[in-house]
């Protein structure tokens, strides 16, 4: 890897700057994020709809299947992300061609199961995906990094999708005319009962749920990987490398025409 | 080059930077600052309900002040921050770099009725994500800015060394650099010091009467040498 070819500024941030640089990351590139995130969200809703439409009274638990899947959506929005930090940009057919290979070399399986629950998922990704090292090394490489600011990204983050989802039944709520919204308890729980009713709101609540992982998740995946290459910046001294090559280029130019 | 600082030319022709703040600190800021507020209401509660009907009544009222002027004092008086935001490293300034004054203030913490909507700042949110500076909509209707006032921590004490004196003449920011690489090489793994030492080698092997010695230790004493010259002591 080598610094003086990304197009980020590479200088000392504390590590909430450099989540915030993950934000200006999104919005510099969101038609590229959301190419790929098209691609590979849409299979995944196309099977919820499926096991919507298919069901026989039970599925209340469709919706998991949306959220289990993150790390998955992760990897592609990483795959972007570090093209574009060194000035490279990734169209839908690049996303299309690239997930075979994340599928195999990023750790995916372990991230779907025992590696799920993990709070430091954003910070790890970078490590597992780019760095594609496994075992002890992997282990070291994850002590040596720390990932200082990551337990608190995801708190922040899940807060957010919270924030938006509600944000958005809230706002169809408004809309309703008063006569479709149960006040007395009966009323409230017929329609919790009444078939039709919920399910109509479960399609809403899903619906809204796409929506606000679709906003937040490419955010959080940018945040995480800034807050990794911002702890590599430090320790590995990247911010002097580019001003000490600044240095030696004017030094240069000074010899040949003294 | 891709960052969230916003250089602001003065008046006076000095040039300021402001480094944006994002959600996530703004938002963890905000946290803070509602818990205090609640521990403010439960412990004037108990005080003043003593008092009965007319205690509560003053309790009200407190409230009231306390929701809608918390945040306008403290950014009036204290730098631009509320607790909330100092505990972050936060403050909260106009559009050109000046401290917030009180109608700035008092608009931004106004259209928190605004942002606030439907429901936990949902339109603030989605403002601060689509905005180029991070504004929410009080942000961006009383034309203020959050922004990062704490500077990063970076390494200050130099390793010891004996001061060697420049060779060269350096200008007053690479002067700077070499400092700055001295007192990072503590933190840098020996190999990587020395890789980062051997870039400044631009003679390429022919040594000719004045060039830097490019090697770790020697990068050490001429830090050395521009930290005493600057505090003679």
């Amino acid at each position: 890897m080598r610094p003086d070819a990304l197009t980020v500024k590479i200088r000392a941030r504390a590590h909430w700057e450099a989540v915030d640089l993950g934000l200006a990351l999104v919005q510099k590139y969101w038609r590229n994020l959301y190419a790929a995130w098209l691609v590979v969200i849409l299979p995944v809703v196309f099977l919820e709809l499926l096991l919507y439409l298919n069901r026989n009274g039970g599925g209340r638990y469709d919706l998991l299947l949306l959220w289990w899947l993150k790390p998955l959506y992760d990897r592609v929005i990483l795959h972007v992300l570090s093209r574009a930090v060194f000035g490279e940009t990734v169209d839908w057919r690049g996303t299309l061609r690239a997930i075979p290979g994340l599928l195999w070399h990023s750790g995916l399986f372990r991230a779907l199961t025992w590696g799920r629950f993990t709070p430091r998922r954003s910070f790890k990704l970078p490590i597992w995906q780019l760095e594609g090292v496994t075992g002890q090394v992997r282990s070291k490489r994850l002590s040596a990094l720390k990932g200082r600011g990551a337990i608190r990204l995801i708190f922040v983050c899940s807060i957010f999708e919270m924030i938006l989802l509600f944000g958005m039944l809230g706002l169809l709520f408004m809309m309703l005319p008063p006569e479709f919204i149960p006040t007395h308890p009966d009323s409230i729980l017929d329609f919790l009962t009444d078939n039709k009713a919920s399910s109509w709101f479960e399609a809403i609540y899903g619906f809204c749920y796409l929506l606000a992982v679709s906003i937040i998740e490419p955010f959080y995946v940018a945040a995480g990987f800034m807050l990794y290459l911002n702890q590599r910046t430090e320790l590995e001294g990247w911010d002097i490398e580019l001003g000490f090559r600044t240095l030696a280029a004017r030094l240069e130019a000074q010899q040949t025409q003294p | 080059m891709l960052d969230t600082v916003r250089t602001i030319e003065t008046p006076e022709g000095v040039n300021i930077r402001l480094r944006l703040a994002g959600p996530v600190p703004r938002a963890l800021a905000y946290l803070l600052d509602s818990f205090i507020r609640a521990v403010v209401w439960l412990v004037s509660f108990i005080f003043f309900v003593r008092f009965g009907n007319f205690g509560l009544g003053i309790w009200l009222i407190g409230i009231f002040l306390l929701e809608w002027f918390y945040p306008v004092l403290f950014e009036v008086y204290a730098q631009g921050a509320t607790p909330g935001k100092q505990a972050l490293g936060l403050a909260v300034l106009q559009d050109d770099g000046v401290p917030v004054g009180w109608s700035a203030s008092v608009v931004r913490n106004l259209l928190r009725t605004v942002d606030f909507l439907p429901s936990f700042y949902a339109f603030g949110l989605c403002s601060v994500l689509l905005n180029r500076d991070f504004k929410r909509l009080g942000d961006i209707v009383a034309k203020t800015i959050v922004v990062h006032r704490s500077k990063p921590r970076v390494p200050q004490k130099l390793p010891p060394g004996r001061a060697l004196p420049l060779p060269i003449g350096l200008s007053s920011p690479e002067q700077q650099l070499i400092v700055a690489f001295a007192a990072r090489v503590p933190r840098l793994t020996w190999d990587r010091a020395q890789e980062l030492a051997r870039i400044l080698d631009s003679t390429n092997g022919q040594h000719t009467h004045a060039t830097l010695h490019t090697d770790v230790v020697s990068l050490i004493g001429y830090a050395q040498h521009i930290v005493g010259e600057r505090e003679p002591s």
